[in-house]
């Protein structure tokens, strides 16, 4: 499975924030064996959010794009924003599920508005920003991307 | 399956007649005689309708009147001709709908039927409200819905144009075809294209596959173009061939596509106001604004904020199985008097965050945000309106616009009052017109964040100006520059390439 990670951030952006839950995805996906094609670090900015997310996907070489960061209340929150103007089709129980493991120790997961949806062939799903959030987030995404991916590239042996 | 309407007894002999002229026009009826039964049946959420027929103002009333709130069903209660303003008091109770006795019973029948269709069609757009600004808005949803013309919606941001557009759709024949929303501001220039209209394989570096866009994708259905006025001219031309004769082309394709697709474009904006600043085609505001709806903010209809406000603290409890929150009447209080710039939305936001966070039990005046607070009763910056044509200034608005004006007056007299006291200090003139054709070397020293009209300076002259005067002051911030104009981030990146200042 190909992977990208995008990481939103004002501070990480300008280098002046490690990226800490990007470097927890791409750990999580090196373990599990799946390659990460593009990451990539980028400022709370809708355009700027939304065009990685069509060019990576549109290009063709990934099979899943994850999200971190920007899925807030906070007005400079837009990454939700962002990939709706970007997926074809929702997949709220995705971003559902996520919710739900994170409100397990930590109630304040439910003020997340991460989305999770398509867009051709890729899957796009927003993790909160926190480490602690991706740590809850990664285990959930164990259970579904596999059969996520297979039948979005459409391979018979996946029904 | 006919609608039930629950009659109560309070005036026996007029709920008997009530009762036969419902039974006759198609419903099916039910006589309650205690509050018990009344409560029961609201409890089983039988009735769509209650009808008081009389004891208004019996504390047993209120409390039904309370417990039917939060459901989905309408009340209409019938008050004496002896009641003093019958439609206060009903807006008191709590009422969905009134009629003074001896209300006709033909009328009584036509009431019940359009209380419950309204409540309906607030159930299935999720805009929810009693005041006469929302309902006016429910009505030309209704009316706007059997056709296929293209609707402009304008309001200010969180006020639910989408919501507005879904329900377009969703009480339209088109409605078992595809709802397509697109966000015109969300996207670069570079892809807004791509994204609307599609592209064929190779059209450009990364175009690995041919991609239909977001009208062909809408076909048959409703496409919602969220934040119109942000679109860039390119596209602007090419939206208007779509809404002129149904057909374009993919990014790199060379075959007419015909789709048929409802437009519902909404802006955040007058946009009347950027055809006369000449960044959005006037041609395409025509053909958009074939029919128009008007979102007023939620401090012009603040007697929907309690509304709002119940209704979210049942949804939000429900959803993250919070025990049962209320709201003290001080912390409600604060919540109607806040002025809301980000209006529903940001009342929603809220009422999310305190149902997650608040600690147990009733949602207190102490825990309403500082910010909130802050905005009560200070009009920041000057009056701004927003209204559909052929609107009246009434109401709430009135009221705004005179305390705005009350204010100016108050901070004129401040001002005239310190120049008095401080003769030395030096006073600018700007002159303005003609006569005050000032050598332009003598104005504007670069620290100087104003802009000077001078005569012969042309608008774009005076936009340039203000642009610059606006970049100095954020420090060449464009995005705060952009908000402190007024205008879009993308049309700043525009106008700054426009005039060189790139």
């Amino acid at each position: 499975m190909r992977i990208g990670i995008l990481t939103v951030s004002d501070l990480g952006a300008q280098g002046r924030r490690a990226d800490t839950s990007g470097d927890a995805i791409a750990a999580w996906a090196g373990k599990r064996g799946y390659d990460v094609m593009v990451r990539s670090v980028v400022p709370d900015e809708t355009n700027l959010i939304a065009s990685k997310l069509i060019r990576w996907a549109d290009s063709g070489e990934v099979d899943v794009v994850l999200t971190t960061g920007g899925t807030g209340l906070a007005e400079r929150d837009v990454t939700p924003e962002a990939t709706a103007a970007a997926i074809d089709r929702a997949v709220p129980g995705i971003a559902e599920a996520l919710r739900a493991r994170g409100a397990k120790g930590f109630p304040r997961a439910w003020l997340s508005r991460g989305l999770a949806g398509t867009r051709g062939r890729t899957l796009i799903v927003n993790l909160a920003g926190s480490p602690g959030a991706v740590k809850d987030a990664l285990p959930v995404l164990d259970d579904l991307l596999d059969h996520a991916v297979t039948i979005l590239r459409g391979d018979p042996a996946g029904h | 399956m006919p609608d039930r309407v629950l009659i109560t007894a309070g005036d026996l002999e007029y709920a008997v007649r009530i009762n036969a002229q419902l039974e006759g026009a198609g419903f099916e009826t039910e006589m309650a005689t205690t509050a018990d039964e009344v409560r029961q049946a609201l409890r089983r959420r039988e009735p769509a309708c209650v009808i008081f027929t009389g004891g208004l103002h019996e504390g047993s009333t209120a409390q039904l009147l309370g417990q039917a709130r939060d459901l989905p069903v309408s009340t209409l209660g019938l008050l004496e001709a002896t009641e003093p303003e019958p439609q206060e008091a009903a807006q008191e109770l709590g009422l969905t709908g009134y009629l003074v006795k001896p209300a006709d019973l033909a009328e009584v029948a036509r009431t019940v039927r359009r209380l419950i269709e309204r409540r309906r069609l607030q159930e299935r757009t999720g805009i929810v409200g009693e005041s006469p600004p929302i309902q006016e808005v429910l009505v030309k949803i209704e009316q706007m819905a059997p056709v296929s013309s293209t609707v402009l919606v304008e309001g200010e941001s969180g006020t639910g144009k989408e919501l507005v557009a879904r329900g377009i759709h969703d009480l339209s024949p088109r409605r078992g075809h595809p709802f397509i929303a697109v966000n015109c501001a969300a996207l670069p220039e570079t892809l807004l294209e791509s994204e609307l209209f599609g592209h064929e394989k190779g059209a450009f570096t990364g175009a690995a596959e041919r991609r239909l866009g977001r009208f062909e994708l809408a076909d048959g259905g409703t496409i919602f173009l969220d934040e119109v006025g942000e679109m860039p001219p390119a596209t602007q031309v090419k939206l208007l061939r779509v809404l002129e004769d149904r057909t374009f082309f993919r990014v790199g394709g060379t075959q007419p596509i015909r789709v048929d697709v409802r437009v519902v474009a909404a802006t955040n904006r007058a946009l009347r106001d950027l055809v006369a600043l000449g960044s959005f085609r006037d041609d395409l505001y025509y053909r958009l604004n074939v029919l128009s709806i008007y979102l007023p903010p939620l401090r012009q209809r603040r007697s929907d904020i309690p509304i709002l406000v119940r209704r979210f603290i049942a949804e939000f409890t429900r959803m993250h199985d919070r025990p049962f929150q209320g709201i003290t009447p001080e912390a409600l209080q604060l919540l109607v008097d806040a002025d809301w710039p980000g209006n529903v939305r940001q009342l929603r936001n809220l009422v999310e965050s305190m149902v997650v966070l608040a600690p147990a039990g009733e949602i207190q005046a102490s825990e309403i945000p500082a910010d909130i607070r802050q905005g009560i009763g200070g009009a920041r910056g000057l009056p701004m309106r927003l209204v559909g044509p052929g609107q009246d200034v009434h109401g709430q608005e009135l009221q705004f616009i005179l305390r705005s004006l009350v204010e100016l007056k108050l901070q004129v007299e401040e001002l005239r009052r310190r120049v008095d006291e401080q003769p030395a200090r030096r006073v600018e003139v700007i002159e303005v017109g003609p006569r005050g054709a000032i050598p332009a070397a003598d104005v504007e020293p670069a620290s100087e964040d104003r802009v000077v009209y001078r005569a012969g300076m042309s608008m774009a002259a005076v936009e340039r100006a203000a642009i610059e005067a606006a970049l100095r002051e954020t420090r060449g911030n464009r995005r705060k520059a952009a908000d402190a104009l007024g205008i879009g981030e993308r049309t700043l990146y525009r106008k700054l390439k426009e005039y060189a200042l790139v």
